[in-house]
């Protein structure tokens, strides 16, 4: 079995494990409507989380993916408040403003070679000041509050059967993001970006083209989870989003996502985000003071990466052994 | 003789700065009366002092080739932290100081070793510092914005004069001074610099890169405390919300004062001309009734126009030659 097999597998067990602990527990945890919340509030994170993990293979950082969230909510505000175009036909236009993002994100990364989680940042402080700015106002120029009521609008945050429709959407994403990462020459062209930039340029990969891509796949993500969030929350307001990108980068570590470039796949993403999330539940269900999260969630982010380190080394301290021990057999039976 | 050019050519960087600064002062001062008014220029001091005490422990973390993003959680928390010990544990104020000093040197620590030895980004092990820090500031101060009535002595800090000066004055001058000797004449500096510069070679003539970093990051996390500890005798109230944001304000200083991000180079000096310089924009930007929303914003402009005047590589043609006609100090 290989190692990251193996990781998964202790992943799931653990997932398990502290599913198995909250029931016990606490008795309204498996009920249909938690269990069903916490898939939705896995979704909300795990949509912007399948465009970070494509970003994070190309061993870069985007951390202007909770501005994006709070950009992209201010914009459908404005919409549904000052104008009566239809929601399909505004929606496209608040993804393409993700999707701007992550051109504005990759040219600087991509023609000035600036290190991309300054760029990131600078875009993220950019973007949350942007929202501000363009939030909706009462008269006396404070940011009031939109209720949406557009039925459309809303209809994003519906449910179907006993499915929320982002789970849905969250779980069609993955799959066809894991299955183009997977058989197709763009994500391999992914793959090859993040392990050595040098050798895929050699190879005829248009690397930056690449960055641009997965930049601006990132910033359509995040604007996509903000879309649902707004509609379930029937409101709009500028703090959406803000720090969020914590409990992306905890979820796709959990997932086993490195920070190296090159590997990583959807699937981990996928466990990591549920993972978070029913962690989060925990919290939530077992009555735990509501300030502990941050310190779970950053420190989940360190215990993990030292612990994946420490795993990596001791798996091939163990490969290594079992190598030696196999050439020591083979030259006893030579002998 | 290229000894002196060099030099030159530093303070001729440095001045290039001043003009700028001086630039700025002018543009504020004509568009708002109430700019050069002896209240507003002191309160514009008083936010430079702390952004200027950051900065002078921070600018290690880029010039090793790193990052610290938990300096504005750190402040706070070390607000927070003082004031349970003096007022709740009941410690003199000097020792319960001298226990956040440390407290602050082991997060400092923390951040350094998850770094160095285990290879993570650093701006990732500092965001979720970051995080985790201003997790267990809500925790302690249950969310409360503190406000700290005792002890004399350590409101005497970020209040009391000297010589008709403000205390946090000295300190800022104090470390700041500090932390230049540090950088220009000791060996420690020499190895900072040669760590950011090239790790390799560095490794290859015996420094070890991994103990510089992490003394980088004790000192930057160290040098946050103190700004954290001035921060709230200066403000009389611990608040774990008051975290947010200085991160980017202390980014910004760092960098339009000429140090790059990718390691290798910095200088202490330029950073306090880019403290000055935040706190004129922050202020400005007040004085003109600027929505409170303008501030990241510009602060983000800034960053990226800073970096972009740095930097050296692919570059426009329009900005190659206005380097040139500013006079590249790289040349």
């Amino acid at each position: 079995m290989s190692i990251t097999a193996l990781r998964r597998l202790i992943l799931i067990g653990l997932l398990l494990a502290i599913g198995l602990g909250l029931s016990l527990a606490s008795p309204s945890f498996l009920k249909l409507d938690n269990l069903m919340t916490l898939l939705q509030e896995a979704s909300q994170t795990g949509i912007v989380a399948v465009g970070f993990t494509l970003v994070l293979i190309t061993a870069g950082i985007d951390m202007s993916i909770g501005a994006v969230i709070a950009i992209t909510a201010m914009i459908c505000a404005n919409f549904l408040t000052y104008t009566h175009i239809p929601a399909f036909a505004f929606i496209p236009v608040a993804l393409g403003a993700g999707c701007l993002v992550g051109l504005f994100n990759g040219f600087f990364i991509t023609r000035f070679k600036l290190p991309e989680f300054i760029v990131t940042l600078a875009s993220r402080g950019i973007l949350a000041g942007l929202a501000l700015l363009i939030a909706v106002k009462d008269a006396d120029g404070f940011v009031s509050n939109v209720f949406i009521q557009d039925p459309v609008y809303l209809g994003f945050g519906g449910t179907v059967g006993p499915f929320y429709i982002i789970t849905i959407v969250f779980l069609v994403l993955a799959v066809l993001v894991q299955f183009f990462l997977k058989r197709t020459r763009s994500g391999t062209n992914i793959y090859a970006t993040g392990a050595n930039p040098t050798a895929a340029r050699l190879s005829g990969i248009n690397t930056d083209k690449t960055i641009f891509a997965v930049y601006m796949f990132s910033g359509f993500c995040a604007s996509l989870s903000s879309i649902f969030l707004s509609a379930r929350m029937m409101t709009a307001m500028p703090e959406f989003g803000i720090g969020s990108e914590m409990d992306v980068i905890a979820a796709v570590v959990i997932g086993g996502t490195p920070f190296t470039g090159g590997i990583g796949d959807i699937w981990g993403t996928v466990i990591g985000t549920v993972f978070l999330a029913m962690i989060k539940n925990g919290i939530l269900k077992l009555g735990i003071s509501p300030y502990i999260q941050p310190i779970v969630i950053g420190g989940i982010i360190v215990v993990v990466v030292v612990v994946d380190v420490w795993y990596k080394g001791f798996a091939e301290r163990l490969a290594r052994n079992r190598a030696r021990r196999r050439t020591a057999e083979q030259d006893r039976a030579a002998a | 003789m290229n000894l002196t050019a060099a030099k030159a050519r530093q303070l001729l960087k440095d001045l290039r700065l001043f003009f700028v600064l001086i630039l700025l002062m002018a543009v504020l001062s004509v568009l708002s009366p109430r700019f050069l008014t002896l209240g507003n220029l002191s309160n514009v001091l008083w936010s430079v002092c702390i952004i200027g005490i950051m900065c002078s422990g921070f600018i290690y973390a880029p010039i090793t080739g790193g990052i610290d993003l938990s300096v504005g959680s750190m402040a706070a928390l070390a607000g927070i932290i003082a004031n349970v010990l003096m007022n709740q544990v009941g410690i003199p104020w000097v020792p319960a100081l001298v226990i956040t000093l440390a407290c602050g040197m082991f997060i400092g620590f923390i951040n350094g070793i998850v770094t160095t030895k285990f290879g993570v980004p650093a701006f990732i092990v500092t965001m979720a510092a970051k995080t985790y820090l201003f997790g267990i500031a809500m925790l302690v101060s249950n969310g409360d914005m503190i406000t700290i009535m005792k002890p004399k002595g350590f409101l005497a800090i970020g209040v009391g004069k000297l010589f008709g000066l403000p205390i946090p004055i000295y300190i800022m001058v104090a470390v700041i001074v500090a932390s230049h000797i540090l950088l220009k004449h000791t060996v420690f500096g020499r190895k900072a610099i040669a760590v950011g510069a090239n790790e390799v070679a560095a490794k290859l003539s015996g420094v070890d890169p991994d103990r510089t970093r992490i003394m980088a990051y004790v000192l930057s996390a160290t040098a946050a405390t103190v700004a954290g500890i001035v921060m709230a005798s200066l403000t009389q109230q611990a608040y774990a919300a008051n975290a947010g944001g200085y991160e980017l304000d202390v980014i910004t200083a760092v960098v339009v004062g000429g140090t790059s991000l990718m390691g290798g180079s910095g200088s202490v000096a330029g950073a306090l001309i880019g403290a000055v310089m935040v706190g004129f924009i922050n202020n400005g930007l007040n004085l003109l009734n600027m929505p409170s929303s303008f501030h990241p914003l510009v602060t983000g402009v800034v960053i990226l126009l800073a970096l972009l005047l740095n930097q050296g590589g692919k570059m426009p043609k329009f900005i190659l030659s206005m380097r040139k006609r500013l006079g590249d100090p790289g040349k």
